[in-house]
């Protein structure tokens, strides 16, 4: 070999070790494999109803004639999918919807659908989906896998919906429910003692009675000395109706903030404080009884709201939100989100609008109240 | 199943454990994926007792051998030294380290030709290649454009330090290769601490953990001795005026790319956050479930 060729080999093969790591790269770069962004349904994010939706457009394909049908003569039938999945259409209400077998075994493969209202037996399963045209009551510690009604929806104590429930009417769920998926209501939800959820959609949730947290509304907020942006300590920056605080931030009971909060640190809103705006809080903001916010309250961690307090705009949190007796979140007309990774919630809470607990929520019972309610 | 009466413990652990499978079935009895966005990975402490160990163990394996690589670089380095006709030799050195162990280090003896007119306007030829280069670049190369600039202005000024400064420059080129060596030796012996704190502490298996390691240690191993040794080669013929150049672009900073380069690659595999303990037990359910036999009929999309 001439010195020339070795010398040119030696540098080809030095370049060629130097550049095999980036073929990946380059590869990629020139395909292209991984660069479309991540596919979304987009009705599916968007539509808490969706999977509801999607059923409802499956029923009306496959099974709407059945149940007109059912309704005209009072005659109930039965059939197979394409899949063989087995159905029921039920034209009128009573125990015997159940065959015997389902009875005895405590559980229905049978995809149940009710021309008009239905009742359900208590401590069984439903492992297809359940279809009311009319109202629908299930029996305590039933387990449905998706549900659907036209009609109002009662769901017995210690009932579990384990991917969606859709009503056209309003939903209440007894004591210890858990409701995993999405639930969804065109007119309300009302959650027992105990409960469990995961997404809750409807103009108005309440949770347990109303008048748990009634002491505490928030109509006199903010009724203290309003403070100006060079009250605050560590205010580092105001401008455009917004105020930015370094470092933790304690705001006196009743006072009145007239602007925008952002606080780095945490912060403590004390009893009765009212703001005029919104605030974001990048750590840990604890409420005291009876603030009002009139816009968005956002955490970077947790959030604690004592009892009576009230938002206007959402609540979201990267930690957890735990909502005291009383709290109230939108308002009539006015629907808005709650999100976090975990909601706790005590008794005569009202939100308006979404509750989305990405790793599961809970609404207390009346004996677990003692810290949340009074925060 | 037990009885809620006779053992109320035991059934709402049953039931708990079957409403989980559950919950991620779908209508046909297949598993309902969580959409990648929504998946989230929670470090927990185990995960990082373990990334912590297993970069302690390999960095601690390869200070075990490295002067048995240095033996090997000392090797490769003479073998291709011959063949490219580099004057000089080469030889080993030992640095103590405390009172019982050293560190070989390879020495490429080997001088560079002198600084001449020629040889400087090569410089000046360079410089602008880079920089008219640079500007010829379509839109999209940006970035590797203003890289070309980058490196046109520190040719520039090696360019203006030997014409004021022609005999000031203090590194040859022994000295150079033997402490881009010393850095080779200890930038490979990092790869697992770097690892251990940036890919580690992911969701990927263990055998993927060692691939990727192994990917890097070996490919520097081998990428070290023969880069120093063309570096070494370059600025012999060419003078020392070109060795801030070859540092700065093509000594350290392309180890260190190599280093993403893979790093990234291997972040593109696949990791075990869809695979937990649920899933996997959700799939074999379904492997042993006999097939319903039709088309789905769309009662429900397959996320949630």
């Amino acid at each position: 070999m001439s010195p020339a060729l070795a010398i040119a080999f030696f540098f080809a093969l030095t370049v060629f070790w130097s550049l095999l790591p980036f073929l990946p790269a380059w590869a990629e770069s020139r395909r292209r494999r991984d660069a479309a962004p991540l596919r979304v349904v987009r009705r599916a994010e968007v539509d808490v109803r969706f999977f509801a939706l999607r059923f409802r457009e499956f029923l009306d394909q496959h099974l709407a004639g059945e149940l007109a049908a059912a309704k005209a003569d009072g005659r109930s039938r039965e059939g197979r999918l394409e899949d063989g999945t087995a159905w029921l259409v039920a034209a009128a209400d009573g125990p015997a919807l159940l065959t015997a077998e389902e009875s005895g075994e405590r559980a229905s493969q049978r995809l149940l659908l009710a021309a008009g209202d239905l009742t359900l037996p208590g401590e069984h399963s439903f492992l297809q989906e359940v279809h009311a045209v009319g109202a629908l009551a299930g029996g305590p510690r039933n387990i449905y896998r998706a549900v659907l009604a036209d009609g109002p929806v009662a769901l017995g104590d210690e009932s579990t919906t384990l991917r969606w429930l859709h009503t056209e009417d309003a939903l209440a769920a007894g004591a210890g429910c858990a409701l995993y998926g999405r639930v969804s209501a065109a007119a309300s939800i009302r959650l027992g003692a105990g409960c469990r959820f995961e997404r809750l959609h409807a103009p108005a949730i309440a949770f347990g009675e109303a008048d748990a947290g009634a002491e505490a509304n928030g109509d006199g907020a903010g009724g203290g000395r309003e403070l100006a942006p060079r009250d605050l300590p560590g205010q580092v920056d105001f401008g455009a109706g917004r105020c930015l605080v370094e470092g933790d931030l304690e705001i006196e009971d009743e006072a009145l903030i007239d602007f925008d909060l952002v606080v780095v640190g945490r912060l403590r809103l004390g009893r009765g404080a009212r703001v005029n705006g919104s605030v974001k809080c990048r750590k840990d903001a604890e409420l005291g009884h009876g603030v009002v916010i009139a816009g968005s309250l956002v955490g970077g961690r947790h959030l604690r709201l004592g009892a009576g307090c009230r938002t206007g705009g959402p609540v979201l949190a990267e930690g957890d939100v735990v909502l005291g007796a009383g709290c109230r979140v939108g308002g009539a007309g006015r629907p808005t989100t709650l999100s976090a990774r975990r909601v706790t919630v005590s008794p005569g809470c009202t939100v308006h609008g979404t509750v989305w607990a990405h790793e599961g929520g809970r609404l207390l019972a009346a004996d677990e109240t003692g810290e949340e309610g009074h925060a | 199943m037990p009885d809620r009466r006779d053992y109320p413990r035991a059934y709402d652990r049953v039931l708990r454990w079957q409403l989980e499978q559950l919950r991620r079935r779908g209508w046909a009895g297949g598993l309902i994926s969580p959409h990648r966005a929504m998946l989230t990975l929670r470090l927990r402490p185990r995960h990082i007792v373990a990334a912590s160990l297993m970069a302690l163990l390999l960095s601690g394996g390869w200070v075990l051998i490295m002067n048995r690589v240095s033996g090997l670089w000392l090797h490769v380095m003479e073998f291709w030294r011959g063949v490219i006709g580099l004057p000089g030799y080469m030889t080993m050195v030992h640095y103590p380290v405390g009172d019982y162990w050293h560190l070989a280090v390879p020495r490429l003896i080997c001088g560079a030709l002198p600084l001449t007119t020629e040889r400087w306007w090569l410089g000046v030829g360079l410089a602008a290649l880079l920089l008219v280069a640079s500007f010829l670049l379509p839109r999209r190369h940006v970035p590797i454009a203003y890289m070309l600039r980058a490196a046109a202005v520190l040719q520039i000024w090696s360019q203006y330090f030997f014409a004021a400064w022609p005999n000031a420059f203090p590194y040859d080129i022994t000295g150079y290769v033997e402490v881009m060596v010393i850095a080779g030796l200890f930038l490979i012996g990092l790869v697992p601490i770097l690892l251990g704190l940036t890919y580690y502490v992911f969701d990927f298996s263990l055998v993927r953990r060692l691939a990727v390691t192994f990917l890097i240690m070996v490919h520097l191993t081998l990428l070290v001795p023969m880069l120093f040794l063309a570096h070494a080669w370059l600025i012999h013929h060419l003078g020392l005026l070109f060795m801030p150049f070859l540092f700065l672009i093509f000594g350290l900073p392309l180890e260190v790319l190599v280093f993403i380069a893979f790093y990234s690659w291997a972040m593109s595999w696949r990791g075990d956050l869809d695979r937990t303990a649920a899933w996997r037990s959700g799939r074999r359910l379904v492997a042993a479930a006999p097939e319903r036999g039709a088309a789905p009929t769309g009662k429900e999309d397959t996320h949630g």
